[in-house]
Order: C-alpha cells, then structure tokens, then sequence
C-alpha cells in the first residue's frame, strides 16, 4: 500500500509543481504561491499521480488486488492522505 | 471443509459480439481445471471476470452455494490471479518484493526457501528471464491465502527447467487450492489437470482427452 502511495505521489508531486510555477505570476508573495501549489496539490495532485501510474505501471495493480486492495481502497486512501498533507502545511503556512 | 466455486453463467459481450455466452463450472479445493480455446475465445476474459478487475454483462458466481460478488470482495481474497504480463515492480529486487507480499517471516521464509529462489534473491525482478519472472510471481500470488487461484498462460515461453518446477509445484499446490489454468501449451496442462474445459463460441465444453481438443475445433 505505502509503495502505490510513493509512486503515485511520485508522479503527482512534479504534475503539481507545474501548473503553480505556470500562475507564479498571480501571486505577489512566496506564501501565496505556496498556498496554491498545497491546494492543486491536495484536491488534484492524486488524480495526475493516478494518471503517471496508469500509464507507466498499470500492470502492478493486479500486485494490490491480490493483496486484497481494491482500486477504490487505493485511491481514497492515497487521495485523503495527499489532502490531509495539504491542508496542514497550508494550515502551517498561514500561522507562520 | 473444502471450498467449492460454482460458475452457474457468465455473459460479456463487447458491442455486437458476444465473447461468452454460456459458460459454467464447478471448481473444488483439490482440483486443477484446465481451460482451453483458441486466441479470443475468452479465457483471460473470464478470468478477469472471475478475479473482478472486468464487468460481465451476467454472473451468477457462488462460494460454497453463497452469491460472490468478485470486484466488491475483492478485499476477502477469495480468488487469486496470475495475469498473462508481468506485474512485479522491475526496479526492485527479489528479495525486496517477498516482504510486500508476506509480512510474517515464516511465510517470508517459505518463499525464499523454494527452488531456485535463493540464487536470483539479489536479482532485479528486471534483470530475471521470463521464467523465473513467472515462477516468481506464482510463488508470491501461491502462497497467498486465496482458496482459489486463476492462472493465464503460466507456462507459455518458459523454459524446460522451469516448466517442471511449476508443473511440479502446481501439483503440490492442490492440496490447498482449487486451480483453474489456462495456457495454450495443451500437453503440459492436459498433464496435471483433473478435468479440462474448451471454450467454444461463448460456450463451455467438457474435454477429458486430446481427442476431446480435436473434436471440439481447438487442435487440427
């Protein structure tokens, strides 16, 4: 389960960096821009990590369904665990 | 008690055509059935129907007389599957992939204690021949505790040696499971399977000998 969660972040973490550095010029702070990457990141990063690995390692999806994991179980937990990572380092930006 | 699976019938068409029509089975713990038909007859369809990672358009699958439902117990590990690619993750070595799929070490230990596993441990599953990639991942999926194993093609473009090993421990591997094996080298599965099925036309056949085969359109 860990290793789906790395590689799809793998792919979503670059895929997230680009649309952000593409509206850098949006944003009149760091933290602002900071704040944008964390939401494309959180709410659509996993969607284009899902993307990378359907396209370059789709066949080890039958790895996690023998392992009893279903497709649904996979992405609800790589997605909730993205956004919770998200929204706490956008919480910590913001304080800080 | 022994797990029994019963396929009362499975329908899949794809647009106009339809791929299966009338298939049904009965597979016990203890059994290897094996499955032939000629390329695009529909063994690796039903197999994917049977494992859950492809809808029919009709099902009625039972476990010990109760409906199963493959995608939706998916999580319960019912149905083991052996696809016909390799799915192992190539960057990785042998024995980094044993610890994904067994935690405990005794059945850590079961896996690197097999033939020839000991020698290829430090091998990147990329590095390893097809035989030892389909050994491998037989192995891993094997050991699994699914009373039920669906193997696609696992002794296609294997060498001898290992095609021994495999038949050897598939035949070991009855005691625990039922097996349903498809491949199109007919003789190594006619070779340890109990009873065997041709898909003909969507529909399902019983064939005991190669004589069967020929009768039934799948040998000349």
């Amino acid at each position: 389960m860990w290793m789906y969660y790395r590689d799809v972040t793998l792919y979503a973490l670059p895929a997230s960096l680009v649309p952000s550095i593409g509206s850098a010029g949006l944003y009149d702070s760091f933290g602002g821009w900071l704040l944008n990457l964390l939401l494309i990141f959180g709410v659509f990063g996993t969607g284009f990590g899902l993307i990378g690995f359907w396209y370059f390692q789709k066949q080890q999806y039958y790895m996690y369904f023998n392992l009893g994991y279903t497709k649904t179980h996979l992405i609800l937990a790589t997605w909730g665990i993205n956004l919770a990572i998200a929204i706490l380092l956008a919480l910590f930006t913001k304080i800080f | 008690m022994d797990n029994a699976l019963q396929l009362f019938f499975a329908r899949k068409r794809y647009g106009r055509k339809e791929i299966l029509s009338q298939v049904s089975f009965e597979l016990a713990q203890g059994e290897i059935l094996g499955l032939f038909g000629r390329n695009g007859s529909g063994k690796s369809t039903l197999l994917k129907i049977l494992f859950g990672t492809l809808k029919a358009n009709a099902l009625d699958l039972r476990l010990n007389g109760l409906p199963l439902k493959p995608k939706k117990d998916m999580d319960a590990q019912h149905i083991g599957y052996l696809p016909q690619d390799n799915f192992l993750p190539k960057h990785l070595k042998v024995r980094d992939v044993i610890p994904l799929f067994y935690t405990d070490g005794d059945e850590q230990d079961a896996i690197f204690r097999a033939d020839f596993i000991e020698k290829i441990a430090a091998s990147q599953i990329g590095t390893l021949s097809m035989g030892q990639k389909r050994y491998l991942e037989l192995l891993l999926v094997a050991h699994l505790p699914h009373p039920f194993l669906m193997l696609d093609e696992p002794l296609s473009m294997i060498e001898p040696l290992y095609k021994e090993v495999i038949q050897d421990f598939l035949l070991s591997l009855k005691a625990k499971k039922g097996i349903l094996l498809t491949d199109h080298y007919y003789n190594d599965v006619l070779k340890i399977s109990d009873r065997n099925l041709v898909l003909v036309d969507g529909v399902s056949q019983t064939a005991h000998t190669e004589e069967d085969l020929r009768a039934l359109g799948y040998l000349k």
